[in-house]
């Protein structure tokens, strides 16, 4: 087990962590969340198919104010359109688009890369830079060993994962962005990790007493 | 008999002003601000009931919006 005395200083963790906050809403426009960089990353293949599939309208005006009349017309009825129209649509570059949301993806992307060699870094500067495989002895203690161990982990990385996209956010998002925004929501999403944590490790300690 | 189409700036000005708070990055809004026919977009969800807005719903679930889909969800063709 880590010793908690080689960590770094907790000082240096918080003003880490602002920084961070900062300049990832300096850079993106974006409030900082983990699982929603990784959520993007994710989803970058199909915002580009997106962009794409809107690629006539989009390359040519005439095609764009036609399709918004006759849809304008659907909607609301064709009183509803003015006579005399107006101003030719706006066409915007598809190629401009999908730039802009592949430099979008290629922000989460470096973003959780950093996480990784942050990592690393703090890692190797404690001089236990290496793979592993092998689970803590605690661990095996409290939660089983071998096969029962990963299939545990993977479980809970499942369900970590869907209740961080449940609540809008994980730790980072809701404890780091949310909380510091005092948006209640965050708030509470933050308290609730917290509380089942807390019980969740207790009743895991009581268990293995 | 055509209206002078809007400057961008001006168009920016107007979707700070609107009362959804994702008109200023939408495309669709700016498409919108282009003609005056198509102002009644604009009073029924950007500066009216923008929760109803499909592309609202969408951005705030982080699902990808296309910029050919209309407030309404259907999609331009």
């Amino acid at each position: 087990m880590t010793d908690p005395q080689s960590y770094w200083p907790w000082w240096l963790g918080s003003l880490g962590l602002a920084g961070v906050s900062i300049a990832f809403y300096l850079v993106t426009g974006r409030t900082l969340g983990v699982s929603g960089s990784y959520d993007r990353v994710l989803r970058g293949r199909r915002a580009l198919e997106a962009a794409d599939s809107a690629e006539h309208l989009l390359a040519d005006p005439a095609a764009m104010e036609a399709a918004l009349r006759a849809a304008t017309e659907e909607e609301f009825g064709a009183d509803a359109v003015a006579p005399q129209v107006a101003a030719p649509a706006r066409s915007i570059s598809t190629a401009v688009l999908v730039r802009k949301r592949w430099l979008t993806w290629m922000q989460h992307v470096v973003f959780l890369g950093g996480l990784l060699l942050g990592g690393g870094v703090s890692a190797l500067s404690r001089g236990e830079l290496g793979l592993r495989f092998c689970l803590d002895a605690e661990f095996g203690r409290y939660v089983g060993r071998g096969w029962i161990a990963w299939g545990v982990l993977f479980v809970g990385g499942m369900l970590a994962g869907f209740g961080a996209r449940l609540s809008g956010g994980c730790t980072s998002g809701n404890g780091l962005s949310g909380c510091g925004r005092l948006l209640l929501p965050s708030l509470v999403a933050t308290a609730t990790f917290f509380a089942v944590g807390i019980a969740t490790s207790l009743l895991i300690q009581a268990r293995a007493l | 008999m055509p209206s002078n189409p809007k400057s961008a700036a001006s168009l920016a000005e107007e979707a700070k002003m609107a009362t959804c708070k994702h008109a200023l990055d939408c495309s669709m809004y700016s498409q919108f601000g282009r003609s005056g026919l198509l102002d009644i977009w604009k009073q029924k969800y950007c500066n009216g009931k923008y929760e109803d807005c499909v592309r609202y719903q969408l951005t705030l679930i982080g699902e990808p919006v296309s910029p050919a889909m209309l407030p309404n969800g259907k999609m331009l063709r």
